[in-house]
């Protein structure tokens, strides 16, 4: 292969990568007053990804689907849909479906009528309407409630109207404002995965906002994670959860807790003294003293201070030297008392400083001369 | 319940309250349609019915009808930015909406009189144009225009704030333009309280006598409303006349106050039907 062909292959690449991607923000800024509500925001969404805009409270998720639909001008900043910079564009000519955290429908039109909105505006003729709409009512299991208003419907079928209303005249991208988030937690469970599949179905292009974690992990192909207006850390939710890349994502992503002194756990001796470091509870594995332990050479030894029944697994509180770890042993495998002695192992933690963080694996399990920092 | 039922305080109370009623308004009320009548109908028709009368009352409606249809359009338009955009000089405008409420109608009228009449520096540009505003029609739509300004916006804004924009920012992102917006979306939500307010709006407007008297330069046929017209009857001696007039704006309030009731109930049953929300 010469020279030539290479660079051309590159190319090629290069441009297969950039027809993939279906919405880019590039360094947008938006200021309220002097309060910084998107600073600096730039991510990447391929067509066809279900995205989850995750982040805590206040963090800017809202202010950037807003800037996407054009219901609020950058202050800087550009914003790329299908490859088109629409940043002059007005929300009416985006053609984006969006779905309201409180559903905004409609009060004073019936569910028919909500979901013919937009095909009303397109002029579509009568007959195609009452098709679209009872094919969209139908996708959303609430075919032959036409004729309620909004008020007689309940949470979760006001949230399917919302949906159906959205999709009806076929964006190309989809944006829901926590969608499930005035839902209890039996119907939220069902509607994410309905919506996962329908959304895949359809092959539209969504972005979703929560700052539920696991609803984030469950349904989404790509998370993009929000902290004080910025973005944190964009990926695929395995790399975000096993990789966090910042201070805050290690921090904010599942259950961790903060270890004091952690060269004086066994596997981690070679750290840096007075260094912060995190770890969760999936984490670490626990034993009793009298039980066969696989790690048993490299493990601490502790006394556990608390247990919490939760069903499936037991949340044991085990203290060793100056840390107190969460651990969750499976209940199959036998129950572990307050005040019994046990062993436990961590295999990985997040070491922490102001910027970064970095994977450190536990020394048992590094391969002598390989260099495991991630 | 926080005031303990005893049934001699609330007898009493509801007497006062009656008695008082009906020496203030029921009374002379009857007494305004009684005279009206008391040399009987014919009297009463040609009282009515005379040129002058017809005159006023014609006028009377058509500034009524003008007010009713500029103060709707400024009143939402004032009320839609006032709710749904945020902008410097927001209070500012809010406040001077309600101007009209606490100035006095003898003042709004001296004002116009001041901005439009031969001391103003308008007055040679308005009568080069050969535009006649003070002591002229026009002159007295303005003043009626002023004073009922506050009615119509004032009911509508707190609907509107109330509703937030989600709904319209819904509408726009399906590709709705503003009035199909307004149409279909935002009019629904104001409809009562808009509907009352043109009822408030047309009775203040059928009434009002202070800052059109000072405008109106009492011609008679000319620009004579039904107030001033009542007036000029009764300063003349001519009770009959008077009353019969005064008697056909009581049977309008009534009117108004009737529709103003069901205007009312039919709004708050929809704020409860809302309310199952
Ligand atoms: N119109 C506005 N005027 C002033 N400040 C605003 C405005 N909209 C949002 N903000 C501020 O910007 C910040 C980000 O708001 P945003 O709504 O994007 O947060 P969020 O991540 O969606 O939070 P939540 O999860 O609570 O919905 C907040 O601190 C908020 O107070
Ligand atoms: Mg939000």
């Amino acid at each position: 292969m010469n020279a030539a062909t290479l660079i051309k292959e590159n190319i090629n690449d290069v441009k297969d990568e950039d027809s993939n991607i279906y919405v880019e923000l590039k360094n947008v800024n938006k200021n309220f007053g002097d309060f910084k509500a998107s600073d600096n925001v730039s991510f990447k969404v391929k067509k066809g990804h279900l995205v989850g805009l995750l982040g805590p409270s206040g963090s800017g998720k809202t202010t950037i689907l807003r800037i996407l639909a054009g219901l609020e001008t950058a202050d800087s900043g550009d914003i790329f849909i299908n490859g088109k910079r629409v940043n002059k564009i007005s929300a009416q000519k985006r053609g984006i479906g969006f779905v309201f955290q409180n559903y905004a429908l409609f009060r004073y039109q019936t569910v028919f009528d909500n979901v013919a909105f937009s095909l009303k505006i397109e002029k579509w003729d009568k007959k195609k309407i009452r098709e679209r709409v009872h094919y969209l009512l139908n996708l959303v299991g609430l075919a032959g409630l036409e004729d309620r208003y909004p008020n007689q419907l309940s949470g979760g079928q006001r949230q399917r109207v919302a949906f159906a209303r959205a999709l009806a005249n076929e964006p190309q991208l989809l944006l829901l404002d926590e969608p499930f988030a005035a839902i209890d937690a039996k119907v939220r469970q069902e509607l994410r995965s309905w919506l996962r599949e329908l959304i895949h179905n359809v092959g539209i292009t969504s972005i979703f906002v929560t700052h539920d974690q696991d609803e984030a992990f469950e349904v989404a192909d790509q998370i993009i994670l929000t902290n004080h207006g910025k973005i944190e850390q964009s990926g695929s939710p395995y790399d975000i959860y096993i990789n966090p890349q910042t201070a805050f994502t290690s921090k904010f992503i599942g259950h961790p807790t903060l270890i004091k002194n952690l060269n004086t756990l066994r596997g981690f001796g070679k750290t840096p003294d007075n260094i912060e470091a995190v770890v969760r509870p999936e984490f670490i594995s626990v034993a009793r003293t009298d039980e066969k332990f696989q790690y048993s050479a490299s493990s601490d030894k502790g006394v556990v201070v608390d247990a919490y029944f939760r069903g499936a697994v037991i949340e044991l509180h085990v203290k060793v030297g100056d840390n107190i770890f969460v651990v969750n042993r499976q209940l199959a495998e036998g129950r572990i008392d307050v005040g019994e002695s046990v062993y436990i192992f961590i295999s990985r933690v997040y070491l922490v400083n102001a910027l970064k963080a970095q994977t450190y694996i536990n020394e048992a399990l590094k391969q002598k001369n390989e260099v495991y920092i991630i | 319940m926080i005031i303990e039922e005893n049934k001699i305080v609330k007898w009493s109370l509801i007497s006062v309250s009656m008695v008082f009623l009906s020496v203030m308004l029921v009374l002379p009320l009857v007494f305004v349609v009684k005279t009206a009548f008391e040399k009987g109908l014919p009297t009463f028709w040609a009282a009515i019915s005379d040129k002058y009368a017809r005159a006023a009352i014609w006028l009377t409606v058509e500034v009524t009808v003008i007010t009713v249809i500029v103060n709707t359009f400024f009143g939402i338009f004032a009320a839609w930015t006032i709710t749904k955009y945020s902008f410097r000089g927001k209070k500012l405008l809010s406040a001077l909406i309600d101007l009209p409420l606490t100035i006095s109608p003898i003042i709004a009228g001296l004002i116009f009189l001041l901005t439009f009449g031969r001391q103003s520096f308008l007055y040679p540009i308005l009568h080069d144009l050969n535009i006649k505003i003070i002591f002229a029609v026009p002159g007295i739509v303005l003043a009626t225009v002023f004073v009922t300004f506050p009615f119509i916006s004032r009911e509508i804004i707190p609907v509107l704030a109330s509703q937030g924009k989600d709904e319209e920012e819904a509408a726009a992102l399906m590709g709705a333009k503003w009035f199909r917006i307004f149409r279909t979306v935002t009019f629904p939500h104001i409809k009562w309280a808009f509907l009352y307010g043109i009822v408030l709006c047309t009775a203040r407007a059928l009434g009002e006598f202070g800052a059109v008297s000072v405008l109106s330069g009492h011609l008679r046929g000319k620009t004579n409303t039904m107030p001033l017209h009542i007036e000029l009857l009764y300063q003349g001696y001519d009770f009959t006349g008077a009353f019969a007039m005064s008697a056909i704006l009581v049977v309008m309030a009534i009117i108004i106050l009737i529709l103003r009731n069901i205007l009312e109930y039919r709004g708050k049953r929809k704020l409860s039907e809302k309310g199952a929300k």
